[in-house]
């Protein structure tokens, strides 16, 4: 299967980047996510992932993500659930989210999807 | 209309043409800057400069109209590159006003077809000074109808503390997971403010009320 990247240019406010990769198996988001048609953007991500689980390697997923939205953190968790549900079939799945120090917002809000979607998600404060 | 006053460390007003032609037609129709014959009063133009310097000096940015994105674009921009302290304010600043301007884009009862084809709702935006805070305030007009609604919610919002807000905001993430309706712009402004929502009303016909909704955000930078 092939990789999927989604470039945004630098200082967009609305849509994160996307690197999914699907040799190594790691992934990324990054940025702020403000969308109003979050669920166009996160579908291809979204099918992306289910193709990749059928491969059964394992898979590494990095949040960057600083601002969610609404709409978009639907799509977070949906990602969130499909990753928790990989990995209670067995498989590796590590999930980081990295935050900027004293960014205590978006430690809650980590702190509140992993609690909703089970998964466990290392929090990185980044230098 | 755009109205845009950009300002907070250089003591710099930023009107856009419009707001300029707009306020001092006002000014010229209220106060009578100009006389009949065209004269204008020096001093009346001088309490005008005064009242931007003022007017600089307390807001940080003063919108009103839709909040599409390429709006909001520039909004966002400027808020970014207006605000010279720590970055985890700024990022504080940028979620408090996307809430705030979500709200209105989907809430107001003054919804007007964009350039881009999409309906926005336009509202009053003003983030300022308050006492070495900062103060972000909307205004909008609502459906009178509405009005209980939405001070039941901020009601309900205010009781809480931080640890069952957040017990609340996981609630309702569960509901917009199954597609449903939710309250998370208010309980997010709560929360990313850490202060309690101030709403006020007041019926300006016999369909539609103005509501303006209100939180302040400390300056712990």
């Amino acid at each position: 299967m092939e990789n999927l990247e989604i470039i945004i240019k630098a200082g967009s406010h609305f849509k994160p980047s996307v690197l999914l990769n699907a040799e190594t198996g790691v992934c990324e988001i990054a940025g702020e996510s403000y969308l109003e048609e979050a669920t166009q953007f996160y579908n291809p991500i979204y099918e992306w992932l289910q193709e990749y689980i059928k491969t059964n390697k394992p898979i590494i997923f990095n949040f960057r993500l600083s601002y969610v939205n609404t709409s978009s953190s639907k799509h977070v968790l949906y990602i969130l659930r499909l990753l928790k549900k990989y990995k209670d079939t067995g498989a590796s799945v590590e999930a980081t989210w990295y935050i900027e120090p004293g960014d205590t917002d978006t430690e809650e809000d980590v702190e509140d999807y992993m609690i909703i979607s089970g998964l466990k998600i290392t929090v990185v404060r980044t230098e | 209309m755009i109205i845009l006053f950009i300002d907070i460390k250089k003591n710099i007003v930023y009107l856009s043409k419009i707001i300029t032609i707009d306020i001092f037609r006002f000014w010229k129709e209220n106060n009578k800057i100009m006389d009949e014959s065209g004269h204008v009063d020096k001093r009346k133009i001088e309490f005008l400069e005064n009242f931007y310097e003022l007017l600089s000096k307390e807001v940080i940015i003063a919108y009103r109209g839709t909040f599409e994105k390429s709006v909001l674009s520039i909004l966002a921009t400027n808020i970014e590159s207006s605000l010279e302290t720590n970055s985890i304010l700024r990022r504080k600043f940028f979620k408090m006003f996307l809430e705030f301007a979500q709200n209105i884009a989907i809430y107001s009862a003054e919804q007007i077809q964009t350039s881009e084809n999409e309906k926005s709702g336009a509202g009053l935006l003003i983030i300022k000074h308050n006492n070495g805070n900062y103060m972000f305030a909307t205004g909008n007009l609502v459906e009178t109808s509405m009005i209980d609604y939405i001070n039941e919610k901020v009601d309900h919002i205010n009781s809480l503390d931080r640890e069952a807000l957040r017990i609340y905001k996981r609630e309702q993430y569960k509901l917009i997971e199954s597609g449903e309706k939710s309250n998370l712009g208010l309980l997010q402004i709560a929360l990313i403010s850490g202060n309690q929502l101030i709403v006020n009303s007041k019926p300006v016909d016999d369909t539609f009320s103005f509501i303006t909704i209100s939180a302040e955000v400390p300056n712990e930078g």
